[in-house]
């Protein structure tokens, strides 16, 4: 599925891909790599919370991508891309804010609302209340959600970016998307009570 | 929320991941269960939100040229073979060699 040779990021493989490439590799990472930096910069921004760090550490991994460039033959790059950019901002995670990472991928946490979907009021919703919705999310549902809404990403995508089954992305799709709209439901009649 | 398909199903096909047939057995099954159609509405409409909430951030315009910054100097500058005055007269010297020994074995071998 094109994913090949991708780096695990455990800090110890700092010196395994060569430190200077060709100009010809160069121009090729140009042209298939670079055209996705916003995309890197979108998803360090999601898993991250924050521009200032996220610009740190995309540039971090846009150098990775670069020093691993080698191991990529073709395929997507995006995907390939990301893969480097999300394992980047776990590493950055675990070691500048290591207590987000410990909530669990588990349903029990997060159990299914039950506010039936009529009461869904987002059509009012401004920019701000989607983005502390989005940003309360457990990073595991959050980059779901980002990859998948944001950025358009298909199942396969997903599953070979965020290394969970293919079988198993719809469900996570799924349960985040639940967790995510749960704060944005309103009772109606609370919602009427907010607009006297 | 006791209908499996709306939590098994249903994003995929709002995706289009399902392939034809399980999309056909979907739509089936919409057709009888509330829960799902109700559920499928609520997500469209929060997909939608999610389009026109501007979510997405684009790179800082200064990211591209520091990328690029850093880029020049992991990429070695391009080869300039540059060849000494008296390697290239040792190449014109190896060039009369070989010419005249093939001409003086044309000239021998239409001797004979």
């Amino acid at each position: 599925m094109g994913m090949q040779a991708v780096p695990s990021m455990s800090g110890s493989d700092q010196g395994k891909g060569s430190d200077v490439l060709d100009p010809q590799d160069r121009a090729r990472f140009e042209q298939l790599v670079l055209p996705h930096l916003d995309a890197a910069f979108n998803l360090a921004r999601w898993l991250l919370r924050s521009r200032a760090d996220s610009e740190d550490v995309a540039q971090e991994a846009m150098l990775r991508a670069f020093r691993f460039f080698r191991g990529f033959h073709g395929g997507d790059a995006r995907a390939w891309l990301l893969q480097i950019v999300r394992n980047t901002c776990y590493t950055w995670l675990e070691k500048n804010r290591p207590v987000e990472l410990m909530t669990e991928f588990d349903e029990e946490l997060h159990p299914q609302p039950s506010a039936s979907p009529e009461a869904l009021a987002i059509e009012g919703n401004n920019r701000e209340r989607l983005t502390r919705a989005l940003e309360t999310l457990p990073p595991r549902f959050r980059e779901v959600l980002v990859l998948r809404e944001l950025e358009g990403c298909s199942y396969k995508e997903i599953a070979s970016i965020t290394a969970i089954p293919i079988g198993t992305v719809m469900s996570a799709l799924a349960r985040a998307a639940s967790v995510f709209s749960a704060p944005l439901r309103i009772a109606p009649a609370q919602e009427a009570s907010r607009e006297l | 929320m006791n209908c499996d398909l709306t939590r098994t199903v249903l994003h995929g096909y709002l995706d289009g991941e399902l392939d034809a047939t399980r999309a056909a057995e979907f739509e089936l099954h919409l057709e009888g269960c509330r829960e799902c159609t109700t559920a499928l509405g609520s997500e469209e409409s929060l997909r939608s939100s999610l389009e026109r909430g501007g979510l997405y951030e684009n790179a800082p315009a200064g990211l591209r040229s520091k990328v690029r910054a850093d880029l020049n100097t992991m990429t070695a500058p391009p080869a300039v073979v540059r060849i000494p005055a008296w390697q290239w007269l040792s190449v014109a010297a190896t060039i009369v060699v070989v010419a005249s020994v093939s001409w003086f074995r044309v000239a021998a071998s239409g001797q004979g």
